[in-house]
């Protein structure tokens, strides 16, 4: 499968190496963790494990901190609406009339901090695996062939969507449209760039839609074959083994 | 609308580095003139033309718009003198209206009501869109959406207008209605850049020509000169009109090599046939 216009970074890697639905089975336990335990101790070990991951599967330093990027106004907002509004713990009277919440300020840091892991978890597998694979691993997950491609498809569209977004920036742009500035005034003037991306977005869509049809896509009573095969290992049922004894581990103990 | 003149100096660009796809790039684009920019997929030329309104930055070397480097002007402000008209209309169109989509670009520049109502309805006439002003342009077909694109950075009338492939998925006869109101403009006095793909087109109507092969300029002048230079030969691979090759394939009959056109054709057989005959017409 083309590999151009996915998130998929190919790389020599045990991480890459590893079955989709173990990968798979990974996010999935460390998402449980992330949300049904509150403990700082976990959801920074977590945080620290996906890192370690990360360098693991020879991903490059860019990945990592676009990911710190996208959440940067997360990590911000945030703590400080906690600090402000949460109600945590005792007030702390600031010039006597701004009432801030220490212990709400720390709650909001680790609410960021597990979307921000969670955000790894998944990429982690999204950057690791090939869409083919992917695809391939979650049918065999007995997940609806149209589901797995309309989700598949789904994610190749993000990078052509971002292309689109940069031609028609530019194309404004060449128009004499002003976009230095910043505030609600900019989200306004940008308003000539989102639609035009939206009408594109309907546009493909129905293009699409049209290609799958004129390739036969949903025939009845067809049976499927693929090019790609997904077996598990020896080492990916150890990885399992680890995945499914160590967060039962933390279930049990924190 | 003054002509803008056009310079570049050791122009470099790349994309990534140490795949250069602008390797020193000298040039001189008269003010008035009109140039096609011919080569290969790929060649450089649409990563050239987006430094002349500023949407790339030279890595090494100058753009001079009218004598003066451009490198801290804003594209937004660029857009005032050097029109761009992209190759697919989708990525410019928003408008509930034609009429809203022309005038668009005027607002932009800061005219006052009463001008951008004149000239939308000007370019309107123009471009015989009067019939959709009112009609959502996403929903026509994409040769309207095309006209309407183009028309659109016409209305702003800059000194400068580049067009990047604007006639492919034209018809002939849209393609000649395109050239006749390019003409028209730059009999008024603007320079113009054509990038296109079909030497038919360069050879019949477009007077000057700019060759580009592997991100250099390999030839650059007259389209006729252009047409014969052995040098533009990497621009030339997409095929000379097929006048041209019929021609070639009648070299020992006396055809010359310089046949691009159909009346060059013309004018080459009446010479031969008056060769062949002797003591026939003078």
């Amino acid at each position: 499968m083309n590999n151009l216009g996915t998130l998929y970074d190919q790389r020599e890697s045990w991480v890459h190496r590893a079955d989709p639905r173990v990968k798979l089975l990974l996010v999935a336990a460390l998402w449980a963790v992330l949300l049904l335990r509150q403990n700082p101790v976990a959801i920074l070990a977590v945080l620290l494990l996906l890192h370690a991951l990360y360098l693991a599967a020879r991903l490059p330093l860019e990945k990592i901190v676009f990911i710190w990027k996208a959440f940067l106004p997360m990590l911000i907002l945030i703590p400080l609406l906690w600090s402000l509004f949460s109600g945590v713990g005792a007030p702390l009277n600031l010039l006597g009339f701004l009432r801030v919440y220490p212990q709400g300020a720390l709650r909001g840091v680790l609410l960021a901090l597990r979307l921000v892991s969670m955000a790894f978890a998944l990429f982690l597998w999204l950057y690791t695996t090939e869409p083919g694979v992917m695809l391939v691993g979650l049918v065999k997950l007995k997940i609806p062939y149209t589901w797995v491609l309309v989700f598949s498809m789904a994610l190749h569209y993000i990078p052509a969507v971002q292309a689109l977004y940069h031609s028609v920036s530019e194309a404004q742009q060449a128009r004499g449209l002003y976009l230095e500035g910043g505030g609600f005034q900019r989200l306004r003037r940008m308003m000539p760039i989102l639609v035009t991306v939206m009408i594109g977005g309907l546009r493909m869509t129905d293009q699409l839609t049209r290609a799958l049809e004129a390739r036969a896509f949903g025939v009845k009573g067809v049976q499927r074959t693929y090019l790609r095969e997904v077996r598990m290992q020896k080492s990916d049922y150890g990885v399992m083994m680890v995945v499914v004894l160590s967060t039962a581990a933390v279930f049990l103990l924190v | 609308m003054p002509a803008a003149s056009l310079q570049t100096r050791d122009l470099t660009f790349s994309y990534l580095p140490g795949s250069p796809v602008l390797r020193g790039i000298n040039l001189e684009i008269e003010a008035g003139t009109f140039t096609a920019v011919i080569g290969q997929n790929g060649s450089g030329k649409t990563t050239l033309m987006k430094h002349f309104n500023g949407l790339l930055r030279p890595q090494s070397g100058q753009v001079l718009v009218d004598g003066e480097d451009i490198s801290r002007q804003p594209v937004s402000a660029l857009a005032r003198r050097v029109g761009y008209v992209f190759q697919n209309p989708d990525h410019q169109i928003f408008s509930a209206s034609t009429r809203e989509e022309i005038a668009f670009g005027l607002r932009n520049l800061g005219l006052n009501e009463d001008e951008v109502q004149a000239r939308t309805g000007q370019t309107l006439e123009e471009f015989r869109l009067l019939p959709f002003a009112g009609r959502q342009p996403a929903t026509l077909s994409f040769g309207l959406r095309r006209k309407v694109s183009i028309a659109a950075v016409f209305a702003m009338q800059p000194g400068l207008l580049i067009l990047d492939e604007p006639t492919s998925g034209l018809d002939w006869k849209s393609t000649r209605e395109l050239l006749d109101l390019l003409h028209a403009r730059n009999r008024q006095g603007t320079t113009i850049l054509f990038i296109t793909h079909d030497l038919r087109l360069v050879a019949d109507a477009i007077p000057r020509c700019l060759a580009m092969s592997a991100g250099q300029v390999t030839a650059h002048g007259a389209t006729r000169e252009v047409l014969a230079n052995p040098a533009a030969n990497g621009a030339l691979k997409n095929g000379l009109p097929p006048v041209h090759q019929l021609a070639a394939s009648l070299k020992d009959r006396g055809f010359p090599e310089d046949v691009f056109t159909v009346d060059d054709f013309s004018t080459a057989y009446h010479a031969a046939a008056a060769g062949s005959k002797p003591g026939g017409a003078a």
